[in-house]
């Protein structure tokens, strides 16, 4: 590469590099050495090493709960968001009616903040809120279902913050299957079921990948949504560590929880990307 | 002193290389067309040429400046994509006017000059118009009237017509010839049509593997190619690889195949240097088995072993009879159309048969000027 | 005729998805005209105190500017590095190009808690402090991805050849850029920018950790809030935001460029 072309790529990438390095790289690199940190009761912390944290993490059990739930929460979303989010992203994708007004009523709910969108959540899940009231109009129930200061709140206003992203990660992929794949399957004596299963859906993986991925990571790592609509009784780490952050001033700890958390993500990530990748190949090699 | 001289361009893509020691010399107001298969180094050169790419090694001179060093916008170049490039979100009018205002003219000299390129296209009154509003057709003459518009002293071609359906692009070709005569313009024009090539050129390069195999006036070079790759791209298929005997009566061919043919070697090229023979489909007559071979035409019976019916041309594939195992391609247009298996005599005169030398051939002969050494 | 009801069931189906995910923004605004302290949906009075009372509040003032000022900074940096990054990724290739971007991938997803968590330590730890700088640098960080993503995504179906047509048309490589290739990527620049400004508005996870007392960004004000208060006059804000979102997806469809924004996304997670 010529001179001056290795001087103009350095020149781009410089700025990009110093944000990664020094914002991303750096300060997460930082909280990993916290871990190790002295926690001394009345202060923050203290740079003596010590592997108390860690102690205090792995040998109680509630700590393993509150990740169990953490993971729960996310797998149970990207779930939702996946069963309620596909037939959208087909419909997007395949037929749209008004391809842009859609566009528009799935984007738009992304520009207002979580929290905004949260509180409407808990004014329609209230125990006086319109759906316990219908609920109990019909006869459904006797008393108000319990939505808000729950963990099904919880699921219904993650699920809500996060499905555009599961839709439109989904619907970008099926939009690149050329329809002749599937009249191809159709010539072939495929049913429309048939052509679905064994040629589209294989096809929209991609995607349905990414969007998971993205979602799980989300929803797992999310904390205004419980905070606002858990009510105190849903536990997840992210919420445990804003507590230790700030209540308790306990950073070395809450930076532990920061530290498992991420890592057991990135675990997760990896793993269901690659027997994904497998799954596909697999997929690919039955196809004759 | 020639107008335009590009002397031992060399550039190298890694490993690869892309122009190996290519060098050719212009006279003002000719027109040269590159010639040859894609990957063969034409672009590349004509980039080097526009100052888009530099050159490993070589120089190149343009009317007397040496413009080596040069950024494109000093050469005085105008150039013609192959997707056309216009500029998407500039008007018509904007696009032509974008290399005059460079050219510090004034607003009103500025607005005269798009209305004149305008017209040399037949394009009048589009000024206002957006790119993606106009045909291909359209554009392309825009992007030729927006690049002669700056006056330049060279014009480049980068296969302009290739994204035109058949019709438009025989149209665009003779319009350009046209323009090119009555403006004097010095082009450089790559493709790898060789009908293009042929009819816009005065001269015509052939290009293969990074160098030039021979550059010589269009009817010179199909007529009288110098050297088999060229000769077989420009279709003279029918070709025996072997090399000249001496008998008493005439010129002969002795193909390693075994087969002899009659040939009349001339003057300009040595016969020891002569490595192949070829002859053009065209020029094979299938005549009835009966006629008996005289001296100065070579006749071999044969069997049809394949026909293509094309419409005005029918071309067959033919089997020598003997042990050699010899096809000819015939291209015939008499109209008579013969069967599989049927036995004819293959005739052709000993002066349609071309001698070639070994790829890459020695020096280039007239006309335009230097070759490699 | 099985076809078409599958067809039309399908259409059904998304209407009332789109209905439900419009529900909880649509209440807000409802409630927002409570005539009285208590929400309650539907409101038995009507009333536009909450508007009057919320825009006194000096504390969301306050909020909104910081917001407003922190988002235009970060949208001003996060262009200009993305542009410039994008421009390397897709022209050429060089070391390390695969590893940068990765990273900036990863970035997209990464829970925000954590990020927040881990600058504030590193700045405080430092010396740099929190506040408006930190909030800007916190953004930046996490909006860049986006920028990335988008503008690589115009960048892709960008000719080349109308910058080398400039250049022999006499421009000189600066003149070609800037009369040439800026004009012919800013609808995606644009929506990046727009995109970015939202994001950074919106943003809560990072601001929560980053923000100190005297710079606290709009959500994180309206989260406080609600902590301890349950009058409408949070509806209210949220409604002005609302609309203001809803503008801006407008802007997002008129410029054509709404397909963009997250179709890179699924090829690019690997």
């Amino acid at each position: 590469m010529g001179r001056s072309k290795g001087v103009r790529v350095l020149v781009l990438v410089l700025p990009i590099l110093f944000v990664t390095l020094a914002l991303f790289v750096a300060p997460l690199g930082y909280t990993f050495l916290t871990t190790f940190y002295y926690h001394p009761p009345g202060a923050i912390m203290e740079p003596i090493l010590t592997t108390e944290n860690y102690s205090k993490f792995l040998f109680d059990s509630y700590y393993w709960r509150v990740v169990g739930n953490t993971l729960m929460i996310g797998g149970v979303t990207t779930l939702i968001t996946l069963l309620i989010g596909y037939p959208l992203a087909y419909q997007l994708a395949r037929r749209p009616f008004l391809k842009t007004a859609q566009l528009v009523l799935l984007i738009s709910p992304l520009l207002v903040n979580v929290v905004i969108r949260t509180y409407g959540w808990k004014v329609l899940l209230s125990d006086v809120g319109i759906i316990n009231r219908a609920l109990m109009a019909m006869g459904l129930t006797d008393s108000p279902i319990r939505l808000v200061n729950s963990i099904i709140g919880v699921f219904i206003a993650l699920a809500h913050v996060l499905l555009p992203f599961m839709v439109l990660s989904i619907s970008s992929v099926l939009e690149g299957i050329d329809e002749s794949v599937i009249e191809a399957a159709h010539m072939l004596g495929a049913s429309r079921i048939k052509a679905f299963l064994r040629v589209v859906l294989p096809l929209s993986l991609p995607g349905v990948i990414a969007g998971s991925v993205f979602v799980f990571v989300r929803s797992a790592g999310s904390f205004m949504v419980p905070a606002l609509m858990g009510g105190g009784r849903v536990r997840t780490i992210p919420t445990l560590m804003y507590q230790y952050m700030s209540h308790l001033l306990n950073w070395p700890f809450g930076a532990v929880l920061a530290f498992f958390m991420t890592f057991l993500l990135v675990l997760i990530v990896l793993a269901f990307s690659s027997t994904a990748m497998r799954r596909q190949t697999r997929v690919e090699a039955d196809e004759p | 002193m020639p107008y335009v001289e590009a002397a031992g361009l060399h550039k190298s893509f890694g490993a690869v290389h892309a122009v190996d020691d290519v060098s050719f010399t212009m006279e003002k107001g000719k027109f040269l067309a590159l010639l040859g298969p894609s990957g063969c180094g034409k672009t590349t050169t004509l980039r080097m040429i526009a100052g888009l790419s530099q050159p490993d090694a070589g120089a190149i001179r343009l009317d007397g400046r040496d413009i080596s060093l040069l950024g494109p916008e000093k050469r005085k170049i105008g150039m013609v994509f192959q997707t056309w490039a216009l500029f998407p979100h500039m008007s018509i009018h904007e696009n032509i006017a974008f290399g005059l205002r460079l050219q510090k003219l004034t607003k009103a000299q500025i607005k005269q000059r798009v209305v004149e390129a305008l017209e040399l296209v037949q394009l009048p009154g589009l000024e206002k118009r957006l790119p993606r509003q106009l045909s291909g057709g359209q554009q392309q003459r825009v992007a030729l009237t927006r690049a002669l518009a700056t006056r330049p002293k060279l014009m480049l071609f980068d296969e302009p017509l290739s994204n035109l359906d058949h019709k438009l692009r025989i149209e665009m070709r003779t319009e350009l010839k046209n323009l090119q005569r009555t403006l004097s313009l010095t082009c450089i024009h790559v493709t790898h049509d060789q009908g293009e090539a042929l009819s816009l050129g005065d001269h015509v390069a052939v290009m293969s593997a990074g160098k030039i195999l021979d550059l010589r006036e269009a009817d010179a070079l199909f007529n009288r190619p110098r050297v088999r790759f060229v000769a077989d791209f420009l279709g003279a298929t029918n070709i025996l690889r072997g090399h000249v005997i001496n008998e008493a009566a005439g010129d002969t061919f002795q193909a390693e195949s075994g087969i002899r043919i009659g040939v009349a070697v001339p003057d300009r090229i040595p016969p020891e240097s002569i490595r192949y023979a070829a002859i053009r489909p065209e020029k094979v007559a299938l005549r009835s088995t009966k006629l008996q071979a005289s001296e100065s035409v070579n006749a071999f019976p044969v069997r049809i072993a394949e026909v293509d019916y094309l419409g005005t041309v029918t071309r067959y594939i033919v089997d020598l009879e003997g042990p050699t195992g010899t096809k000819l391609t015939v291209s015939d247009s008499t109209g008579r159309i013969l069967a599989i298996g049927e036995e004819a005599l293959a005739t052709w005169t000993r002066e349609d048969v071309l001698l070639l030398q070994e790829d890459p051939g020695p020096v280039v002969e007239g006309g335009a000027g230097n070759g490699s050494p | 005729m099985r076809r078409r009801l599958r067809g039309k069931g399908l259409a059904l189906y998304s209407l009332l998805i789109y209905a439900i995910l419009i529900t909880p923004i649509v209440i807000v605004v409802v409630v927002s005209f409570n005539a009285s302290e208590f929400v309650s949906f539907p409101p038995k009075a009507w009333s536009i105190l909450w508007y009057k009372r919320a825009l006194l509040n000096s504390e969301f003032i306050r909020a909104f500017s910081v917001s407003a000022s922190v988002a235009g900074i970060t949208t001003a940096v996060s262009l200009v590095v993305g542009t410039m990054a994008s421009l390397a990724f897709v022209r050429y290739r060089f070391f390390g190009k695969n590893i940068l971007r990765s990273l900036s991938v990863a970035r997209l997803a990464f829970p925000q808690v954590v990020l927040g968590l881990a600058l504030l330590q590193y700045f405080i730890n430092i010396g740099y402090g929190l506040g408006v700088k930190a909030l800007v640098l916190g953004h930046v960080v996490v909006t860049l991805p986006f920028v990335v993503q988008i503008v690589s995504a115009t960048l892709y179906g960008f000719d080349r050849s109308i910058e080398e047509a400039a250049r022999t048309l006499g421009a000189g490589p600066v003149r070609t850029f800037l009369r040439i290739t800026i004009p012919v990527i800013r609808p995606g620049v644009l929506t990046a920018g727009i995109f970015t400004f939202i994001l950074s508005f919106d943003n809560v996870g990072i601001s929560l950790f980053v923000a100190d007392a005297r710079s606290v960004t709009i959500p994180v004000r309206m989260f406080l809030y609600i902590q301890e208060n349950y009058d409408p006059s949070i509806a209210a804000i949220s409604t002005v935001l609302i609309a203001f979102a809803v503008v801006l997806v407008l802007i997002l469809a008129r410029l054509g460029t709404l397909d963009k924004v997250f179709r890179g996304r699924s090829g690019t997670y690997r």
